[in-house]
């Protein structure tokens, strides 16, 4: 090691000292657990532990492409997540234009603020308060259909109806919290072109399409890879929602792979299978963010953003 | 403030205002309807349609809760968890976050990478969950704490914002004689309230709002934080809740349907007071880690 390389490192050393920490938790709580894989390929026992269980190479995999739950969880887990994004991946990007028009005033920022409201409050909450109103004989909905003369319906018994139930919640959730990078992607815009547009006498849509959208649409193509690369590790139909949503009438629709990998590991203690399944999500999240990193990177290349 | 224009509003204004009045009040009905549920007589609430006020004003559910024994022992935990959690993860990530913005520290981009990639790979529920057995965490109050010291994606915040402080305000300050460590404390960290706040306000609300590593890793009740007391009595039958509910029970005013919506009152209200006041910051901090991610 040459001297000033040394100097340096000797120049820093405080700022080592202030790693330590951080790089010590790393190590231990998300590297060591790293080591644990190996039970994916072992038929794991508690007493023998990591390292004595008989090891059996693919085994838990392929008992896995054999087992109809694991298939339904996967169906449930993309077909949440596709009707997800297909639908509520552009109402945020409208609400925000429309807060973007607004001018500003108490009305304006109390609105706002409202709407982040959900972001914050735990799905355990959530889900109870979803229950409450939705339920069949006391549910406020139902007092609604009802009073116009329809019929009663068990919302959450229905497992035809859970998708749309979770989808639409979901969206409510977290549609205010989304609108805050659209936000500050129509704030960069320059005013001169909308005062240059209104001059030619172009209407409020024309602004919009001429305008507004294809200023937008670097952040929105970002967000749209953003979305993608995190479906499996940290997507709005999370386990937290998924376990206090779902119930015992709905869960051929509802148990996603997170739901099924602590069902099974968990609950019925199949550590070796539950490992392999983590280690699948954990695959398809890899191939995810290096895909859409690949493909947001060719994209910046071709100068479009 | 803006000068009052006059009441000529557009189409397009028109239907904006009603789109967000209606988003605002889709909003906030859920979390209004459990309020007055609260404070509502269980009876009454029984028989009549609850909508938009209570059913015969009462403070007796709330006084009901305080006789569950659990509801302190879960508060005090989620108290704990919240404020001992944000202390901490705030002080791990603040001085990694400060030596990694230290672009010529020799290491940095391979210590950077070590520490974001983690968040991309994982071994999954299980191997954790193993570990955690291992280092004796199960039943052990720091399991809420330990683990949660330092985030990739905050990490990711404060070096950008520490980014923006100029160079010169240490090196004028170690030319003085300061060490590295009066640096950080005095000078940079003052500095960085603004993101300590965004740090603070997210860690604060996702140690409040957590209750599956509860789940998980606690057998024992007292150890059990407010999310998983109100997880319980949600899920829990008629039956089952009037035994869990020591002391005087009055069942003409409390029902387990009252008795839910004020625990939920109670785990919900915190948040919904706070966030407000942190709005403008969590808003830059947002806009700041999408840029970098």
């Amino acid at each position: 090691m040459d001297v000033a390389l040394r100097k340096r490192i000797w120049r820093y050393r405080t700022m080592y000292l202030f790693l330590l920490p951080a790089v010590i938790l790393i190590v231990v709580f998300s590297y060591a657990p790293m080591v644990g894989l190996i039970m994916a390929f072992e038929d794991y026992d508690i007493v023998n532990g990591m390292f004595r269980s008989p090891f059996v190479g693919f085994e838990n995999f392929k008992h896995l492409f054999r087992d109809a739950d694991f298939l339904r969880s996967l169906r449930n887990t993309v077909a949440l997540n596709g009707i997800h994004i297909a639908i509520g991946f552009t109402l945020p990007i409208g609400l925000a234009i429309l807060i973007f028009e607004m001018q500003d005033s108490a009305f304006k920022r109390i609105t706002q603020t409202i709407t982040y409201l959900p972001h914050f409050v735990s799905w355990v909450a959530i889900a109870g308060i979803v229950y409450k109103l939705l339920d069949e004989y006391t549910g406020v909905a139902n007092i609604l259909l009802r009073a116009l003369d329809r019929e009663a319906i068990p919302f959450m018994r229905r497992p035809d109806l859970f998708w749309w139930i979770l989808i639409i919640v979901a969206i409510w959730k977290e549609i205010g919290w989304e609108t805050i990078i659209y936000l500050a992607a129509l704030s960069g815009i320059p005013a001169e072109q909308y005062e240059a547009a209104v001059v030619d006498g172009a209407s409020k849509w024309q602004q919009l399409i001429y305008i507004t959208l294809p200023s937008i649409a670097p952040t929105i193509g970002l967000m749209f890879i953003f979305t993608i690369a995190h479906l499996v590790t940290n997507s709005p139909i999370s386990f937290g929602a998924i376990y206090n949503m779902r119930n015992a009438l709905v869960s051929e629709y509802s148990d996603t792979l997170d739901y099924y990998i602590f069902l099974q590991g968990i609950r019925r203690v199949r550590y070796g299978i539950a490992t392999a399944m983590g280690l699948l999500r954990g695959l398809a999240g890899l191939v995810l963010v290096l895909g859409a990193n690949g493909i947001s990177r060719r994209i910046r290349k071709y100068g479009a953003f | 403030m803006t000068t009052r224009r006059k009441r000529k509003m557009s189409t397009s204004q028109l239907i904006t205002s009603v789109v967000m009045l209606f988003l605002a009040f889709v909003t906030i009905y859920p979390f209004w309807y459990c309020l007055i549920y609260s404070f509502s007589d269980a009876q009454l609430a029984a028989q009549t349609n609850i909508v938009f006020w209570p059913a015969g004003f009462t403070l007796q559910n709330y006084r009901s809760i305080l006789k569950i024994g659990q509801i302190y022992s879960a508060s005090s935990i989620s108290v704990f968890r919240t404020v001992a959690g944000v202390v901490y993860a705030v002080m791990i990530t603040g001085l990694a976050s400060y030596a990694l913005s230290q672009r010529r520290m020799p290491g940095n981009r391979a210590l950077s990478l070590f520490l974001i990639i983690p968040m991309y790979i994982s071994g999954g529920l299980l191997p954790t969950y193993v570990l955690m057995n291992k280092l004796r965490l199960f039943n052990n109050l720091l399991v809420y704490i330990l683990p949660h010291g330092f985030w990739a994606f905050n990490m990711l915040i404060m070096r950008t914002y520490f980014d923006t402080i100029p160079a010169e305000m240490a090196e004028s300050a170690r030319m003085d004689g300061a060490s590295d460590w009066t640096i950080f404390f005095r000078i940079i960290f003052p500095l960085a309230m603004p993101v300590i706040a965004v740090i603070a306000m997210f860690t604060g609300v996702w140690q409040w709002n957590s209750w599956f590593d509860a789940q998980l890793y606690m057998t024992k009740p007292e150890l059990l934080p407010l999310q998983n007391v109100l997880q319980a009595f949600l899920r829990r039958n008629q039956a089952d809740m009037v035994s869990l509910m020591q002391g005087e029970i009055r069942p003409q005013t409390v029902s387990p349907e009252t008795i839910r919506m004020t625990i939920l009152i109670v785990t919900v209200l915190p948040i919904m007071f706070v966030y407000p006041f942190f709005q403008k910051h969590f808003i830059r901090g947002v806009m700041i880690g999408a840029v970098k991610a």
